[in-house]
């Protein structure tokens, strides 16, 4: 009984632990955070196992969790509020150019973490060339850019086409 | 237009999860604090006395401890028979633990159907400041009683899983 208890225990504690730390911890971006995860699976291991290495202790240990992680996949399935509850929902930080700053604080993100993310996913480099940057729910930060110069040229091609412009 | 529900915000939700987990920190620190004054074993608010130090019997010991964590429970004793002091402590409490070391070591153990007593050897106007450090084999409350002499006091811990 006490491994599958233990195990239960362990991942509802887990669970709630980082959903009360933010979208962005389970990002993993910065050194601090990844230090972080590292040593908190460290500390987990002893609570799983206790002091019992037996293959069954760990074999049970494991099942739990893969069994409670199912049991969860398939509540959220059926339920969108306990999907809400449990991962959270995507934030808008910026709009049309201009950053949300009650969000982004809120959040714990800074403007330079979006300009990066903007930088990483589509080359641009100020705020103003962002239409919209989202907090996903992994962390992530996407960009819409403000322009998509190729999806323009490929719609302005289309049109001459058609109109029979050369 | 691109809007905001069209990438699946839902902003009052957000606004519900900042509030939890706001009220989340803040019970978070507070089991730190608590953890840091004792409340889970190891500091002022977990440590306790059982008697009266002014007596010659009484104990020390740990009112909050955690499941198969070290605890220690301290006894004072000066009433001697013959050439030991001894110590009983209930077999009720002695099933829920399990003794890591005493120390000074007794010289020998004699059980009883209640308790059993530790009997340590002790000179002439000795007393006995007898250390038994254990583990609790339970989570949840665990009584025991401690005698020596005459006296008997009872105590308990908290364990927690």
């Amino acid at each position: 009984m006490e491994p599958v208890l233990r195990a239960a225990a362990i991942y509802l504690v887990l669970m709630i632990l980082f959903r009360a730390m933010g979208k962005r911890s389970l990002a993993q971006i910065t050194l601090f955070d990844f230090v972080l995860l590292l040593i908190i699976g460290e500390a987990t291991q002893n609570a799983l196992l206790s002091d019992d290495y037996s293959v069954t202790n760990g074999v049970l240990v494991i099942i739990t969790l893969l069994m409670v992680d199912l049991g969860f996949s398939l509540w959220k399935e059926y339920s969108p509020r306990m999907e809400k509850a449990a991962e959270g929902t995507p934030l808008v930080l910026v709009e049309d150019g201009k950053p949300l700053d009650d969000r982004i604080q809120k959040e714990r993100v800074n403007n330079e973490d979006i300009i990066e993310a903007a930088r990483h996913q589509y080359g641009l480099w100020k705020m103003s060339q962002i239409r919209m940057a989202i907090l996903e729910k992994n962390g992530g930060i996407t960009i819409i850019p403000m322009e998509l110069p190729y999806v323009t040229e490929t719609i302005r091609r289309e049109l001459d086409a058609r109109l029979g412009r050369s | 237009m691109l809007r905001r529900e069209m990438v699946n915000e839902d902003f009052r939700a957000q606004l519900r999860e900042w509030r939890v987990q706001r009220a989340l920190w803040i019970l978070l620190i507070l089991i730190l604090i608590g953890a840091l004054a004792g409340a889970f074993g190891g500091g002022p608010l977990s440590r306790a006395v059982a008697g009266d130090a002014a007596e010659s019997f009484w104990l020390e010991y740990e009112r909050f401890g955690r499941y198969k964590s070290t605890s220690l429970l301290k006894v004072h004793a000066g009433e001697r028979t013959g050439r030991t002091i001894a110590l009983r402590l209930s077999n009720d409490y002695l099933d829920q633990i399990e003794i890591e070391r005493i120390t000074p070591e007794p010289a020998w153990t004699e059980t009883f159907s209640t308790h059993t007593a530790f009997h340590f050897a002790a000179g002439a106007g000795s007393t006995l400041l007898a250390t038994i450090q254990f583990r609790p084999k339970r989570i949840g409350r665990i009584h025991g009683a401690a005698g020596a002499g005459g006296a008997s006091l009872p105590f308990a811990h908290w364990v927690y899983p």
